[in-house]
């Protein structure tokens, strides 16, 4: 196999880690060793600009000594483990003591190296530099119009490989490639410019059409010339299945156990509540074969398994890792989500969505903003109150046109329980399945 | 810090013949210029949560970066170890840009009159920028941990609603060593100390959350009895604000930056758009600007890499080039873009010392350093009392730009609508956009009081990298404000 697997030399560098830990006086230790080879080509108007191959090895250690805990990483896996074990374990027995730092229990962790279908070896093997160029080279569009100033793209294989051993007898290990290639297009605008970005990701390089992410780039920076803002006021929204997931993170991330212990959660008391649209269900599904997001096993190794997350509108699931379940005294989950996915309303994609809204559905008297991309922003994890910059298309009694300098604000719980639809267009390459989503009243200002 | 030569060289295991042998494999194709980045980092911390420090760690991050270029052209490559044959091997992968070329006539060498040699000299440690005091590797954790102890105690006894407190002590020391085929040879070692703390408060029916930070390239010394009064002070400033604060209605208005972390529309509006990659790009809203007037006769912004002790501080960049004091944009014409070697021959200039890099993993690119306004004339005071209606903004969180068209963001966490010229309701959770060049020209006023921020910035343009930014009290005329 390539160079890029975890080999028998590098496990058993891990399981060294290991030892040593516990024959130092560690009670508990877990480790995980990781690698990733990454080859990357990138092309500057049309010509490759950049070559690069990069190959990461570490192994990380969660020690336990005498009621206490820490964490040491390095990526020295040859030389100077003793030296290590002995610094890190010294460290660990000057902290306080925390009776709830543990390994997750043996029954609850994943075993052997898994296949999710998320690592097409021969695919990966197969590639050269020679082919690389080529994908990269494919994807350009430069000089395809008049109107580009600027084409920056990356293509990039990377292979990357996982195993988590622990004093508990656990050892489980994934492998994952992928195949990606964004392109950034800047084109003329007047007397500016504008630039639009796509990308896509596959499990084999003959799956990754790079041209089409190209040829979508530079479609993308022609629709954006001569935007404006639209007037402010509550109109309806749909965020596109570009970037509709920016709208689930901060839900997600208001699950997670740590801030939902340090009180800085905006969904703190409200799990089994029915607190967003009866439609409304999104279910962590970590194993289906190939999928981006999928996962065997988290940071813990506890093994993943399907999670309702949120069904028929009530909160069924926070993300509770050993340490927060101990802490909290509560069941333990998995630490983050892995491939949630929103379950769609309709069979409608975005196109069909928007029509709808236009319809009537959804749109009032003011029109709708279609949002493309988020500008920065950010989410209040205490209170679920946001502010995110939006670009996109305009469509209302103004007309139909591209805008920018938008902001969008409003509360997270506010803005689900304005959902109104879902579509059917999630992206395949992205882990947060989420296609479109369609939400009546948000309060836009420009 | 800087330690003699052989220290360095010891902790890489390489010798002058190694480095000479390295530069000759990465050129071997046809490359025109080579170097190489060595770092060893020590990164450890400490967590205080729910009372008591019973987490922290470290993390060793050891290697060699390797890059040819190619005229603008590059290749890239590392090793985690330097074994010899492991560094040979990325020195032949990053070699492979130059496949197929000759070399001679895209060379960025001296006698093409583009870079010229900079930096021959032994690095000085009498000029060092940061010289620490006391070693972080020295200390004992439970001796650091007493400062986050003694912080917890100060918040506790400044504002009885605090329900939780989470307080991070982290520090750094990276030795890194650089060798480029001009034959100039740099070494030093970059400490950096950071102490952070997020505070939930309740007042029985709302939860608030403040968070304060100061980081400097310092050693432990940084950890003094006033910088510790002085982060609690600022993690719960404005409590009773905070807790009756609303989001103000939403549109364009005049708004009042606060002096000193109102930087970060600096960083964001314009010093992006500065960095000169983009302008080699042709990707920059500035492109074409140099030598122009860009904004009033009365503001200056400066990149600066010399502010001893300062987050952004460098004695050189990751390219070997000395850091310096750019100035970007002076008495409102444009001046300077902030250059790495490659852009600087593009555009048939020097560099800038602005080359950086996150670790050896990356090929350095142009980045900020500490990014500031100068001080102007105005009093802040003047300036609030001259707006009608407006918001003054005085807490900021991140920060985002659109290079190509200009138009930048950022997150307030917390301010005032300025009604009559009067600081009136607080306002929190809301986004201000605009558009850079056009926020430029926008600029009325100008206040006396620049202050470089001293929180634990960290800007994240494809690699992250540790910076500051500073302004003076500021008046933009019309910026877009969300709200309801």
């Amino acid at each position: 196999m390539t160079e890029a697997f975890l080999n028998e030399i590098e496990i058993a560098a891990a399981r060294a880690f290991l030892d040593k830990a516990l024959e130092a006086g560690a009670q508990k230790c877990r480790v995980t060793l990781s690698k990733s080879v990454m080859d990357l080509i990138g092309v500057l108007d049309g010509q490759v600009d950049k070559i690069t191959h990069s190959m990461d090895r570490s192994v990380t250690l969660a020690l336990y000594a005498d009621g206490k805990f820490g964490t040491f990483s390095t990526n020295k896996l040859e030389e100077g483990v003793q030296e290590f074990v002995e610094k890190a374990l010294e460290t660990v027995r000057m902290m306080a003591p925390d009776a709830c730092r543990d390994l997750p229990a043996p029954n609850r962790t994943e075993k052997g190296y898994g296949d999710l279908k998320v690592c097409d070896t021969a695919a990966y093997e197969a590639m050269t530099m020679e082919l690389r160029r080529k994908k990269a080279l494919e994807g350009s569009v430069f000089g395809s119009h008049p109107d580009i100033i600027s084409e920056e793209a990356e293509y990039s294989d990377t292979l990357t490989d996982v195993c988590i051993l622990d004093s508990n007898g656990t050892f489980c290990r994934q492998s994952e490639a992928t195949f990606d290639f964004a392109n950034e297009i800047t084109v003329r605008d007047a007397d500016a410019k504008v630039s639009a970005y796509w990308w896509d990701s596959a499990r084999t390089a003959d799956g990754l059409d790079t041209a089409a992410v190209g040829q979508e780039a530079l479609r993308g920076a022609l629709e954006k010339r001569n935007a404006r803002a639209c007037k402010g006021g509550k109109m309806a929204m749909v965020a596109d299945r570009e970037c509709a997931a920016r709208l689930l993170a901060p839900v997600l991330s208001a699950m997670n156990g740590f801030s939902i212990q340090q009180n800085n959660s905006f969904l703190a008391d409200k799990l089994g509540k029915k607190i967003f649209p009866d439609f409304l269900d999104v279910t962590d599904l970590p194993r289906e074969a190939g999928a981006y997001g999928s996962r065997l096993f988290d940071s813990e190794g506890v093994a993943t398994r399907n999670l309702p997350l949120i069904e028929k509108g009530v909160l069924k699931n926070w993300f509770v890792n050993t340490y927060i379940a101990n802490k909290m005294n509560i069941t333990p989950t998995v630490d983050d989500a892995s491939r949630p996915v929103v379950a769609s309303t309709v069979d409608k994609d975005c196109k069909q969505l928007l029509q709808a809204c236009l319809d009537g559905l959804a749109g009032g008297d003011k029109g709708t903003v279609v949002v493309t991309g988020f500008n920065g922003g950010n989410c209040n994890s205490a209170t679920g109150d946001f502010s995110f910059g939006v670009e996109g298309f305009y469509h209302g009694p103004e007309g139909s046109f591209p805008v920018r300098e938008m902001v969008m604000t409003g509360n997270m719980l506010e803005l689900w329980n304005n959902l109104v639809a879902v579509g059917n267009d999630a992206r395949p390459c992205k882990p947060r399945v989420v296609p479109s989503l369609v939400f009546k009243d948000v309060d836009f200002s420009s | 810090m800087i330690q003699d030569k052989q220290y360095y060289l010891d902790i890489f295991k390489v010798g002058q013949q190694d480095l000479d042998n390295l530069i000759a494999i990465a050129m071997g194709r046809g490359g025109s210029y080579a170097d190489l980045f060595f770092e060893n980092s020590v990164y450890s911390d400490l967590m205080l949560r729910d009372g008591k420090v019973a987490s922290g760690g470290f993390h060793i991050d050891y290697g060699v970066g390797i890059r040819t270029l190619c005229g603008e052209k590059t290749g890239y490559a590392y090793s985690e170890s330097t074994q010899p044959a492991a560094m040979k091997a990325a020195a032949a992968s990053a070699s492979a840009i130059g496949e197929g070329r000759i070399r001679v006539s895209d060379s960025i060498a001296e006698e093409n009159g583009y870079v010229p040699r900079l930096y021959k000299g032994r690095p000085n440690p009498a000029a060092d920028r940061y010289p620490i005091i006391s070693d972080w590797a020295k200390e004992k954790p439970e001796q650091l941990a007493k400062t986050l102890y003694k912080l917890e105690e100060k918040l506790r006894v400044a504002d009885s609603r605090i329900v939780k407190i989470m307080a991070v002590l982290s520090w750094q020391n990276s030795d890194v060593l650089m060798y480029n085929s001009f034959g100039e040879l740099k070494y030093e070692t970059r400490p950096m100390g950071t102490l952070a703390v997020s505070v939930i408060l309740s007042d029985g029916k709302n939860l608030v959350n403040s968070h304060a930070s100061r980081s400097f390239r310092m050693g432990s010394e940084m950890l003094t009895e006033a910088l510790v009064d002085t982060l609690a002070k600022e993690a719960v400033k404005n409590m009773d604000d905070k807790f009756k604060a609303g989001r103000p209605k939403g549109g364009k208005m005049p708004v009042v930056m606060g002096a000193g972390a109102s930087g970060i529309l600096l960083h964001e509006a314009m010093g992006h758009a500065f960095e000169a990659d983009f302008i080699r790009k042709g990707q920059s809203v500035f492109n074409g600007m140099l030598g122009k007037r860009i904004c009033a006769d009365d503001i200056t912004i400066v990149d600066d890499g010399t502010i001893r002790g300062n987050r952004g501080a460098l004695n050189f960049d990751d390219e070997g080039v000395p850091a310096q004091r750019t100035v970007m944009v002076e008495n409102g014409v444009l001046t300077s873009f902030l250059h790495d070697r490659i852009s600087a021959r593009a555009l048939q200039t020097q560099p800038t010392g602005n080359g950086r890099r996150e670790s050896f993993r990356y090929a350095p690119i142009p980045r900020m350093r500490a990014t500031y306004m100068e001080s102007g004339s105005s009093t802040a005071q003047d300036i609030i009392g001259s707006v009608k209606k407006g918001i003054y903004v005085d807490e900021f969180s991140n920060g985002q730009v659109k290079i190509g068209e200009g138009d930048f963001t950022f997150y307030v966490k917390s301010g005032y609508l300025i009604e009559n010229g009067r600081l009136t309701m607080p306002v929190k959770d809301i986004n201000i956009i605009g558009n850079g060049p056009r926020a430029l020209g926008q600029i009325k006023a100008v206040g006396n009081d620049a202050i470089v921020d001293e929180g634990a910035w960290t800007c994240g343009k494809e690699q992250s990298v540790p910076v500051s930014c500073g302004i003076p009290t500021v008046l933009v005329e019309g910026l877009t404000v969300g709200g309801e």
